[in-house]
């Protein structure tokens, strides 16, 4: 059994000790019984546009001794003005684990932070574009995006591109072109692995809405409740309805474990509150918690992770009005336990990358790095 | 929604009134189109000024009525809209952007072409309105460096002319003649700069700016700007310095430029005052000071048209404390109230709160009219036939109406009041007829009614008369409470009226309003009408609406809206369409006596205009789009009946060839099915989609569509046509002839099957296996055999 494939430096660094100590354990387990035991390989999505990652998030991805790192390079929006797609948030890189550390020298403070092992860049295309894009300009995009990657790709010192991610909610009507654009991205990069995101609905329905053309599938086990109903607790992940989009096929099977492609599994660990105004969701706010809205001159609490604005105030950027409504959703421990519970007998591969959605300052204080290695353990005693 | 009939849609006129805005709009996108592409190989080709011309004088003739359909901003809702966009002044910073009325959006272009038409008039006032504007979009926006040099070389010779592309430019021409040596060298600078801050046209190309060249090009600048002496001009290079500071992401030296410029200008009020606030604001965001970034932005909103949109983009205040600080900036009660419209333009805003403040600061603020009409839009949604738009549910799921409309309602309306009352508005009259209309909208018939005549006293602008009228007509509409003939009179009258063919949706408004009340009177026929087509009655046909309408043909004394209800194009009613649907519908319902006394209701002579028919032809396979021979004989829906009645009717009285009728029976009734070649005997449309699981989710013979709302009926019944095989394979004592009696009654129990696969029913095969048992020997046997694959694969398990 193997987790990551890194040389871990425990010696040198506190935080490593309880991956250390998974790794030791499974290191003699594997030695005397479980040599076809899966290989999990830990990772993140880094989903912002400027690529600055601060010296605590480099110290908490050296922690969990994540191998990987999703990062979303660019979107491409359909623009109906110009009516073609375009390129939109492309990443600025501004510094990075050993772009900034490589001249700080062995023995500094810095040097034991994270170094990448890999940067996957990920792409995110809209359904739209594929619902505008004319197939005789589908080549023209997988070229366009291409010399974008190229591009972006190079301002990244001293890293080998192994994979590429394509992120897009691809439907019924939509595969054949979206699988083409693959097709032909594919022609162009033979050398390199690539994925695509795949939602619930497409692994329920994948009769329908296709496989894509691509080596691994990157499963996106969130978003799973419906955020715009108020009486939905948790919309991020809803574990009854996941379950209900992971039925057993004709074979009884579940249709996760006869999909046609190896999955890797990428699991929520942000939160955000959902803004009610007038009975109707408005807005998300990102990384808003509970805890922000304990000033009872501005907010009351109704119930858990439900509450009223009661006077007309600014919130994270955002103007409230009185009688707004909140509801933050979060994730916890058992909540991401239950969610590796329910997916890790349902794959067909063993060995897998388990994904966070997402990095963030704001959202690595709630999630120990034991808290996440224990998740990618669940997958381990698979 | 649906107009109200074909035949009343035919004879709404095109007004060409309401043609112009959206029409400008248009012409302005088409000469926005890239003149070339730097994208190699790109798939999106060049257009040129021909084209352009071309396209632009094609859409002229196109004519287009005032309408709430396509809005921007609507998100699909489907609904009526009744606001004339000519009440409002499309010159308010906020009315392109917010009103969510397309006519004005369209009028106003976008950012880059507002950027453009306000350069182009400035230097036209600067220039004594001396050139054409024409000409100096030509001269600034269509040349190249090159062509400056030349004009700066050209300004020193005594030769009068210029050369190309300045030859016949009356703006070139001006400055030549008056030497303005200072204007040309300003151009030549602006375009060098223009390669640093201009966006290319590849979106895909990442636009390389080198700081070095931008740092030279600045001190360059400096240097010009030093040598020059027209104030004006001083301005331009003024503009031109900090843009390029700030795109070089110089923050702190647009700020030091700023303060080192802008003291040395004595300049009139311009345009290019704002943009170089705009690039001010832009460095103190990017510096963090983002609550004085925020004020200048509000200044470019409220002063520079063209800028409005980016100002509004980038103004940010996140918290409590940087509003309070920001509105501590502003130098007077004006320009605090443009904070709060700012903020009351954010979508899904409460502008009522917003729009108090305003009022508060500044009564006669001009966004305040924005809002108003912006949120009556938006009751509209909420409000507007509710209770009879025929896609109310699809508005549901949308959202529409609000759950608090109705309080906020009366909150706008208790505002205007005050603001009517204190009499401090700009266009009191405005705010008059929009009161009338909240009333309207919230139902309160008599109050608006009084409101509307106090506001008539007030209007001194035809616009806003003509919007009166519209509100009016409305809430005429709205308080029709039963379908009377007064009321069908009234309708009638009103379809004439110049108000209503001025407004797209008066058409769908009025027609579901009737639909409703047709429905509660008791008028099936006429409700139907109202909303939809002959057409979708043939699809899906019922009983009570085709008597209904069958009675109005033939009703005496019809009156004006009566008549156009059941009319044709040529002049005659829909009475034998309607005979012959509803024949059809029995007819396949195996009430063939009652079909054919109905199609007796129309004369015989004309029962083969509705088709001719033979399914008495046994085909192994099935075929639904295979000819029949020609020599085949063929019977009109009257005949087949009769030929039906008197087959059964031989049949029954105990025929020596009561076997024979009995197949023939069979045959004809499995033929008329949806699965074989005269399904059009039983039915007036058939899609071939409708065996699809999706389809079949109803659990009955009316699937879904998505070209006729209330669906298509198909005609998915053999339990005739097994009736009838049974028997023949009851009396019949030949083997060849009870075995083809079997083959086809399997097709019949395969039919069954597809039909109910839906609900998870295995699929048997009963009367294969007595093919297979009890016919083997048979020469019928043999030929099923040899021709049907799927009793060759039965075979073979």
């Amino acid at each position: 059994m193997k987790i990551g494939n890194r040389k871990l430096d425990i010696g040198n660094n506190a935080a490593n000790l309880g991956f250390a100590k998974l790794f030791l354990i499974c290191s003699l387990t594997s030695s005397l019984s479980c040599r076809n035991e899966p290989q999990i390989t830990p990772a993140f999505y880094h989903w912002q546009t400027q690529f600055s990652l601060s010296q605590k998030e480099q110290a908490y991805l050296d922690s969990l001794s994540a191998e990987k790192l999703y990062t979303k390079f660019f979107d491409i929006e359909w623009d109906a003005t110009q009516e073609m797609p375009i390129p939109l948030a492309e990443v600025e890189i501004r510094n990075w684990g050993i772009g900034e550390l490589g001249n700080r020298g062995i023995g500094s403070p810095a040097a034991s932070l994270w170094r990448p092992k890999e940067i996957v860049p990920t792409i995110f295309i809209t359904n739209q574009t594929f619902q505008n894009l004319s197939q005789d300009k589908i080549e023209w995009l997988a070229a366009r995006v291409d010399e974008k990657l190229q591009e972006l790709w190079h301002q990244l010192p001293d890293q080998t591109l192994h994979e590429v991610q394509f992120d897009c909610d691809w439907t019924a009507s939509t595969k054949d072109s979206f699988f083409q654009f693959i097709e032909i991205f594919k022609s162009k990069n033979t050398d390199i692995q690539i994925s695509a995101t795949i939602r619930l609905h497409q692994i329920r329905d994948y009769k329908t809405t296709g496989v894509p053309p691509v080596d691994r599938g990157m499963l996106m086990f969130y978003n799973t409740g419906d955020v715009e109903d108020w009486q939905e607790n948790n919309s991020i992940l809803n574990i009854e309805i996941a379950q209900n989009y992971l039925p057993t096929s004709n074979f009884q099977l579940p249709t996760s474990k006869v999909y046609p492609m190896p999955l890797d599994i990428a699991l929520p660990i942000f939160a955000w509150g959902v803004l009610f105004r007038d009975g109707r969701m408005i807005r998300l706010i990102n990384n808003l918690r509970s805890e922000q809205l304990t000033d009872t001159t501005r907010f009351q609490k109704m119930t858990n992770n439900r509450f009223e604005v009661t006077k007309s105030t600014y919130l994270e950027g955002y103007y409230l009005y009185q009688g707004d409504q909140i509801r933050t959703e979060t994730i916890d421990t058992t909540l991401l336990h239950k969610a590796a519970d329910l997916i890790k007998n349902r794959l067909k591969n063993r060995d897998l990358t388990v994904a966070f959605y997402h990095l963030d300052t704001a959202t690595i204080k709630y999630f120990p790095h034991d808290v996440l290695e224990s998740v990618c353990e669940k997958f381990i005693s698979n | 929604m649906m107009f109200w009939s074909p035949f009343v849609k035919n004879l709404l006129v095109i007004s060409r009134k309401s043609l112009v805005v959206s029409q400008q709009f248009i012409i302005f996108i088409i000469w926005l189109l890239p003149k070339r592409s730097n994208i190699s190989p790109s798939p999106y080709h060049p257009i040129t000024l021909f084209t352009k011309t071309i396209l632009a004088l094609f859409i002229i003739l196109i004519p287009i009525k005032l309408s709430s359909d396509c809005t921007p901003g609507n998100y699909g809702f489907r609904g009526y809209s009744f606001i004339n966009p000519n009440i409002i002044d499309a010159n308010v910073p906020s009315a392109p952007l917010f009103l969510d009325i397309k006519a004005i959006y369209e009028y106003f272009g976008g950012q880059k072409v507002a950027q453009e038409r306000d350069n182009v008039n400035e230097w036209r006032e600067r220039y004594c309105k001396r050139a054409t504007a024409d000409d100096i979009y030509a001269f600034i926006y269509d040349t190249e460096i090159t062509d400056f040099e030349q004009l700066r070389t050209e300004m020193n010779m005594s030769d009068p002319r210029l050369s190309y592309p300045f030859a016949d430019n009356s703006f070139a021409r001006y400055i030549k003649r008056n030497n303005c040596v200072e204007t040309v060298d300003y151009f030549i600078y602006a375009k060098m700069c223009e390669d640093y801050v201009i966006p290319g046209e590849d979106p895909w190309k990442t636009p390389q700016r080198d700081t070095s060249d931008m740092g030279r090009l600045i001190d360059n600048g400096l240097s010009l700007f030093r040598q020059t002496e027209s104030h004006y001009i001083k301005l331009r290079y003024a503009y031109q310095i900090i843009r390029l500071a700030h795109y070089a992401k110089k923050y702190a030296q647009v700020l030091s430029l700023y303060d080192f410029l802008m003291p040395q200008i004595d300049f009139d009020p311009s345009i290019v005052e704002y943009w170089i606030e705009g690039h001010r604001a832009g460095a103190l965001l990017a510096l963090g000071r983002n609550v004085e970034a925020s004020y200048l932005y509000s200044k470019v909103f409220e002063n520079c048209p063209s800028k409005a949109e980016s100002a509004f983009r980038s103004f940010k205040i996140r918290t409590d404390e940087e509003w309070a600080a920001c509105e501590k900036l502003c130098q007077s009660d004006k320009e605090r109230a443009t904070l709060y419209a700012m903020r009351a333009e954010i979508a899904d805003s409460k502008a009522l709160e917003e729009m108090r403040k305003i009022y508060g600061l500044d009564p006669e603020n001009r966004h305040l009219e924005i809002l108003l009409v912006n949120e009556i839009r938006k009751l509209e949604k909420d409000l507007l036939g509710t209770s009879f738009n025929d896609e109310k549910e699809h508005n549901r799921r949308l959202g529409y109406p609000r759950i608090r409309a109705g309080e906020y309602v009366i909150g706008l309306q208790d505002f205007v009041q005050q603001v009517l009352k204190e009499k401090q508005v700009a266009r009191p009259a405005l705010w008059q007829v929009s009161l009338g209309y909240l009333e309207a909208l919230a139902g309160n018939y008599y109050d608006a009614i009084h409101t509307f005549e106090l506001a008539k006293s007030q209007i001194k602008d035809k616009v806003l008369r003509d919007q009166l009228e519209a509100f009016e007509l409305v809430m005429r509409i709205s308080a029709f409470t039963v379908a009377s003939d007064s009321t069908e009179q009234e309708v009638n009258r009103i379809r004439q009226s110049s108000t209503y063919l001025r407004y797209r949706d008066f058409g769908d408004f009025i027609s579901d309003k009737m639909g409703v009340l047709y429905a509660q009177g008791n008028s099936p026929g006429k409700a139907y009408m109202s909303n939809y087509r002959l057409s979708d009655l043939k699809v899906n046909p019922n009983i009570a609406i085709i008597d209904d309408l069958i009675a109005l043909c033939r009703k005496t004394g019809r009156n004006s809206l009566e008549t156009a209800l059941i009319t044709k194009n040529d002049g005659s009613t829909i009475e034998r369409d309607l005979i012959n649907i509803k024949a059809t519908l029995l007819f396949s319902e195996f009430r063939t006596e009652e079909a054919l006394n109905t199609l007796k209701g129309m004369d015989r002579a004309v029962w083969d205009n509705f088709g001719v028919f033979n399914p008495f032809i046994p085909r192994l396979k099935d075929c639904v789009t295979c000819p029949l021979p020609d020599t085949a004989n063929m019977y009109n829906r009257g005949e087949l009946m009769e030929r039906i009645l008197d087959l059964e009717s031989l049949a029954r009285g105990g025929s020596e060839r009561a076997v024979e009728f009995y197949f023939e029976l069979g045959i004809a009734y499995y033929n008329m099915t949806y699965f074989s070649y005269d399904w059009k005997a039983m039915d007036l449309f058939r899609s071939g989609a409708s065996l699809s699981l999706t389809k079949l989710k109803t659990g009955t013979n009316i699937v879904p569509s998505s070209t006729y709302p209330l669906g298509n009926r198909e005609m998915f019944d053999c339990s005739r046509a097994l009736f009838y095989f049974e028997k023949v394979r009851q009396l019949s004592t030949d083997p060849e002839v009870t075995a083809r009696a079997t083959y086809w009654a399997a097709k019949c129990e395969r039919n069954a099957w597809y039909i109910n696969r839906v609900r998870g029913v295995p699929r048997t095969y009963e009367y294969f296996q007595i093919l297979r048992d009890n016919y083997a020997n048979t020469q019928v046997y043999n030929r099923i055999v040899r021709e049907c694959k799927t009793f060759q694969a039965y075979l073979a398990k």
